[in-house]
């Protein structure tokens, strides 16, 4: 009887690796696809602040209060209308995620009225519920047209 | 000369304990095993998902970012004009929904993208309208064929792409 018992606990013990080891691949691929998510959205989000006037730029991201909800801005409530499948698979992704949008000046008061740096931070919680743990950032430099 | 031992056999009561544990370990295993089947094939469907929405993404936001002008637009197309290797060219991006699919046409040439068969849902619109032209939005979900009984994968994006190629908007200086 304590052979068969050793035996099921070594078995047990030698699944519970395999197990685990399921649970992260699932998890990597999870945080994948969130990781690919934020970064779309802050290309989009950086792309739109780019193609306009370079004074227009500034104030549009200055008149703005960051964070924010990534499914309370304007794109994302249309296309939630779209559909219910479509509504909740959008919030399965996007339920936690904010983002923010920075302007840096430089430094040098010579180059000032001629570039800013924008930065856009997607972050999100890396377990759902959580605070926000994990985040991507892009970067772009936009000159002024007019200087 | 061959010394015989008395060996007691097992009782009837251990043979179905014996029996009851195997069960439960084959069972186990069976779990593990099936779990482990299904979470890799899902694994491997989200990386399609995730590949196909990625290549959706670059094609897209590399055309709109040269786009010069918007000939036509629907919720299911868009057609404009955008700048290839210095010459504008018609580039035209169309879901069709009996194929599952997204095709995009420059000059008569149809191609299709990688997400073939798998783009259940997708939304163009162009904001804040046509003739206003500022950004192309557009709301795509992608599901997984999925096998079996398994529940299918589902990915829902919504994209922003703005054009660097427009004409600025003369606003009046005072």
């Amino acid at each position: 009887m304590i052979e068969i018992t050793l035996a099921v606990g070594l078995l047990a013990a030698a699944i519970l690796p395999v197990l685990t080891l399921t649970m992260r691949s699932t998890q990597q691929t999870y945080a994948m696809e969130q990781h690919i998510m934020a970064s779309q959205f802050a290309a989009g989000i950086l792309d739109r602040y780019l193609a306009m006037p370079f004074k227009v730029c500034a104030d549009a991201i200055r008149s703005e209060s960051y964070p924010q909800k990534v499914c309370e801005t304007e794109t994302f409530k249309d296309a939630i209308e779209t559909g219910e499948s479509f509504s909740e698979a959008l919030q399965h992704t996007f339920r936690d995620f904010e983002y923010e949008v920075t302007v840096s000046e430089p430094s040098s008061a010579g180059e000032r009225g001629e570039m800013f740096k924008i930065t856009v931070t997607v972050s999100w919680p890396g377990n759902p519920g959580a605070p926000p743990a994990r985040q991507f950032s892009l970067n772009a430099v936009k000159f002024n047209e007019n200087p | 000369m061959l010394i015989y031992k008395s060996k007691r056999a097992l009782s009837l009561v251990e043979i179905i304990v014996i029996s009851a544990i195997a069960s439960f370990v084959l069972v186990s295993i069976f779990m593990v095993w099936t779990r482990t089947g299904r979470t890799a094939s899902r694994g491997g469907e989200m990386l399609d998902l995730q590949i196909a929405i990625r290549s959706i993404n670059d094609r897209i936001r590399n055309d709109v970012r040269t786009l010069s002008e918007v000939i036509s637009a629907s919720e299911d197309s868009v057609s404009f004009l955008a700048f290839h290797k210095g010459r504008k060219v018609e580039v035209k991006y169309r879901y069709d929904a009996d194929s599952r699919s997204l095709l995009r046409e420059t000059a008569g040439s149809p191609g299709v993208f990688r997400a073939d068969g798998l783009v259940t849902s997708a939304r163009f619109s162009c904001k804040p309208s046509r003739e206003k032209f500022e950004y192309l939005q557009l709301a795509v979900e992608l599901t997984s064929e999925g096998q079996g009984n398994a529940p299918v994968s589902k990915l829902a994006q919504v994209m922003v792409f703005s054009s660097r190629s427009l004409d600025p908007a003369f606003v009046e200086v005072k």
